[in-house]
């Protein structure tokens, strides 16, 4: 197991380095200037041109390249051209807003979801069955920018009871924090429920027609045993592949989510840092991003070895 | 005549929103003059009450400096409905975007002139008739020959980090600033040498006579903001950083955190004039302890953040926004005069249109009345053929009879006088500014409806920025000209490196003798002159003016009394109800 671990670790190596490349030469490719941007349309030609040349953008594209990667080893992503700080530190400032607010969602998708799944399997065809899949269905139909939107009219702009947007640190005021969160959590969490919900439910169906189900009722095992220690652990099987998937489409999510509710956060940073061409924070972000997906992935094949015995990965 | 004088009595009592004044004024038949001298009548004093900025600076002259006569006489001052001042609190403002850091040398953003003027101060700004008067200097003479120009300072001004302002360093900032600002190398053609002649007093030794010299270097965007010598020396042309945002204005910066917020803090050790508020001049009363900007890209965001309360002020609304918002008790939605005006900037360096009767074409083909409907909407746009805006002195009709044109018929005949064969015409434009691309789309139109063939190119901002320093990748764009009160401060007026490259023999002698002439009304003649030359020679069609709207919270008091919005509004004299 720890060799596997070890060599899934090795390869995530190779895998940002491609995915740095392709970043690197697909954002040097789309026409736009920073330096323009940064200066805006009043600037003179000769303006931009100096900028441009203060920024090393001027450099032939196979020098640019060659200084971006090998900094890149020795883990240094530069500065960005638009913030004027290092591309670590703009990264680290906001790992913390998209990290909790990430965390905070999958926490809450899957509260909702495995009670919502495992009842609605339970009562199958029941109104609260067809009730649960409506919920489910709206949160996978419903884009998450529109329903924060409809949250904010509703709790901020309506009741008046939460803030329409921004972040505390939860350093500063954990209660502040936590009541600039609930709408946000809800909004990115609301379609991942849905799909997670649905997918409980169907597991569930599916192990309560097997045979060692059947037989733990014939032992006499109580209901609820039967259902949360016999039928839920198995159909938890697929259910942590697609946490794992939903936690990747939660960082994609949280791209929208942030800009919606005026949060500092990665995902934020990395539309802005599209839109301002700040060539040097949208490879670090998008490589960060691929770190994250492929360590996911890599837990939740860990986690496999735990939840099914008949797992085994390598030798041992 | 008595509806006349109901609506001057609604405006002073400020029961009436300006958006419906400015309707009912359109019924009543009164023009944008008249609508102007209303909203300068509307421009009240700022309560009396000491101002809470420490030690009070001697009485400083604000009158007019010399050779800029005020056109409509001393800012007209009416009593407020605003109550008694309210010291405390902290003013949320959501501006559109972070902006690049806050140097303003190197940078010329609108969030950035928001922000920065809070902070930084200029030698002169601009009052409530938009006249230049004297800000961080205590005067200007100019010597009879007009080639050199003195500048006494105010003494006994304070830097955020606790420095006097001296001469040496206005001259820092004027070097810094001439060599990085567009305006700055603008001026450096007409310069010699700029001289600190004692601790208080600045000379500027010129090669020609530089009449506009007080308005170039007054308070705009990318202005010359004045910052202690010890600074500048550490950074030279590099741009300042976090820890160097330091100036003289009533407010100091005390957090900067990127795509999180800017806040900035009542500076205790100001020292400003005690002469009436009057637009961007005169006391600057920092009742509120704290002014907050937080970049909130996202439009309906922004809106909600106003009706929730959580903001104070929006650096910008959509008229969409304000239709949908109604009756907002809470909001104090106003309708201000025009921020800018819209523009379809013609390549005049390559390309088809460097054929001034293809341009005339162009010009002859746009009905702008449709492009104002398009891009902002009724009640928010007013028709104009005046390049510089009516609430400035140097607004002309002159050559009214180019503008509007709307007629297909003389366009196409215009067009084959020019020998136009069909060749496609790219207008560039971005969705990234809506009342930019919504004006492009109607104008394709009407020169398709003319016979041309266009083609609408549609990018984001940053490849649209790179796509026009290409001369032969476009022939036309859809752009603003934003306020400025005075036209040597347009870079399309004043040089030939503007988009489009407007650079003909006539423009460039207008434009020099606009910059030169000492008396009023020569320049006034150069600039008409020059207004002419703008629809003969048909470098860009000009639209509507854009009215300007402020989204405030009501809970915000004594703002739209004491300070222009036109080059961004400032929080001073202005408080918080509780």
């Amino acid at each position: 197991m720890t060799a596997y671990i070890l060599r899934r670790l090795l390869l995530l190596i190779p895998v940002l380095l491609v995915v740095g490349v392709i970043v690197f030469t697909l954002i040097h490719l789309i026409p736009g200037d920073p330096a323009a941007v940064m200066l805006g349309r009043e600037a003179t030609r000769e303006q931009v041109e100096a900028l441009r040349e203060r920024l090393g953008l001027n450099e032939p594209f196979h020098v640019q390249f060659f200084k971006w990667f090998t900094n890149v080893l020795r883990l240094d992503f530069g500065n960005s051209l638009f913030l004027d700080q290092p591309v670590t530190r703009a990264l680290l400032d906001r790992v913390q807003p998209t990290g909790l607010l990430t965390l905070y969602s999958l926490t809450l998708a899957v509260l909702i979801a495995i009670p919502a799944g495992v009842v609605a399997a339970v009562r199958r065809n029941s109104l609260l069955d067809r009730l649960l899949m409506v919920f489910s269905i709206s949160g996978v139909a419903i884009p998450n920018f529109f329903f924060g939107i409809l949250l904010i009219l509703l709790f901020a702009v309506i009741l008046g009871w939460l803030p329409s947007g921004g972040y505390v640190d939860i350093t500063d005021d954990p209660v502040e924090h936590l009541k600039h969160m609930v709408m946000p959590t809800l909004a990115l969490s609301f379609s991942a429920a849905g799909l997670m919900a649905r997918l409980v439910r169907s597991s569930m169906l599916d192990v309560l027609h097997d045979d060692y189900v059947r037989t733990a009722y014939a032992k006499g095992l109580p209901h609820r045993h039967v259902i949360l220690r016999h039928a839920l652990r198995n159909a938890l099987i697929p259910f942590l592949t697609i946490v794992g998937i939903s936690l990747a489409g939660m960082l994609g999510g949280s791209v929208v989510i942030e800009t919606v509710f005026n949060i500092p956060g990665m995902g934020r940073l990395l539309v802005q840092s599209v839109t301002r061409r700040d060539f040097p924070v949208v490879q670090a972000a998008v490589m960060v991003v691929a770190a994250v997906e492929v360590l996911v992935m890599l837990l939740v094949d860990i986690l496999y070895v735990y939840i099914d015995p008949r797992v085994r990965y390598g030798s041992d | 005549m008595a509806h006349h004088d109901a609506l001057l009595a609604q405006m002073l009592s400020r029961r009436s929103s300006r958006r419906a004044l400015l309707k009912r004024a359109a019924i009543l038949g009164l023009g944008a003059p008249a609508l102007a001298g209303l909203g300068a009548a509307c421009r009240g004093e700022e309560p009396a009450a000491p101002s809470p900025a420490a030690p009070s600076a001697s009485p400083q002259a604000t009158s007019p400096v010399a050779g800029q006569t005020p056109a409509a006489g001393q800012p007209t001052q009416a009593p407020t409905s605003a109550g008694e001042p309210r010291r405390g609190g902290r003013l949320r403002v959501a501006t559109t975007g972070q902006p690049a850091g806050l140097d303003m040398h190197i940078r010329a953003q609108r969030t950035i002139t928001l922000i920065g003027w809070h902070m930084y101060e200029a030698l002169f700004t601009f009052d409530g008739n938009y006249e230049t008067v004297p800000m961080l200097a205590a005067g200007y003479e100019v010597s009879d020959d007009g080639l050199t120009a003195t500048i006494p300072l105010r003494r006994g001004v304070r830097f955020h980090n606790g420095e006097e302002m001296r001469a040496a360093d206005v001259v820092a900032s004027f070097e810094r600033w001439a060599e990085v600002s567009s305006l700055g190398i603008a001026i450096s053609e007409f310069l010699r040498e700029v001289v600190e002649v004692d601790d208080y007093t600045v000379e500027f030794r010129l090669s020609s006579p530089l009449v506009a010299l007080p308005s170039m270097l007054a308070r705009q965007s990318g202005g010359l903001s004045i910052h202690p010598k010890s600074v500048l020396d550490q950074v030279g042309t590099e741009p300042l950083t976090p820890d160097l945002y330091i100036g003289t204005g009533p407010y100091q910066l005390v957090d900067f955190q990127p795509d999180r917020f800017t806040l900035l803090r009542r500076f205790d050790g100001y020292v400003g004039l005690d002469s009436p508020p009057s637009g961007y001049a005169g006391r600057k009363a920092a009742y509120l302890d704290e002014i907050e900007f937080v970049p909130m890209p996202d439009e309906a965001a922004r809106v909600a953040g106003l009706q929730a309360g959580d903001f104070h002020y929006l650096e910008e609304i959509i008229p969409d926004q304000v239709e949908a918002i109604g009756d907002d008790p809470s909001l104090n939605i106003q309708i201000l005069p025009p921020r800018s005006y819209g523009v379809l900037i013609m390549n005049t360096i390559a390309g088809p249109m460097t054929n001034v009767k293809l341009r005339q074409a162009v010009l002859a083909a746009v009905d702008v009345e449709a492009t104002g409907q398009a891009s902002h909407g009724e009640g928010y746009f007013e028709p104009d053929p005046g390049i510089m805006l009516p609430q400035t002195r140097w607004h002309s009709t002159v050559g009214q009879e180019y503008y509007d044109q709307g007629n297909p018929e003389r366009a196409r005949q215009l067009a084959q006088e020019a020998g136009y064969d069909g060749t496609p015409l790219r207008i560039l434009t971005t969705q990234e500014d809506l009342g930019d691309y919504n004006a492009a789309v109607v104008i394709q139109q009407q020169l398709q409806q003319a016979g041309f063939n266009v083609q609408l190119e549609v990018m984001d901002e940053a490849t649209l920025d790179e796509m026009l320093e290409d001369d032969n990748r476009w022939e036309m764009t859809t752009n603003a000209y934003v306020f400025r009160p005075d036209p040597v401060l347009i870079a399309a007026f004043a040089s030939c490196t503007a988009d489009g490259g407007w650079c003909s023999d006539p423009k460039v002698e207008v434009a020099r003798r606009l910059q030169t002439e000492t008396d009023p009304g020569a320049r006034f003649t150069a600039f008409e002159e020059l207004q002419m030359l703008w629809y003969t020679e048909a470098p860009a069609v000009k639209l509507v003016n854009n009215l300007g709207i402020a989204p405030l919270s009501a809970k915000v008091k004594n703002v739209l009394e004491t300070t222009h919005f036109e080059i961004e509004p400032e929080f001073t004299n202005c408080w918080l109800e509780e």
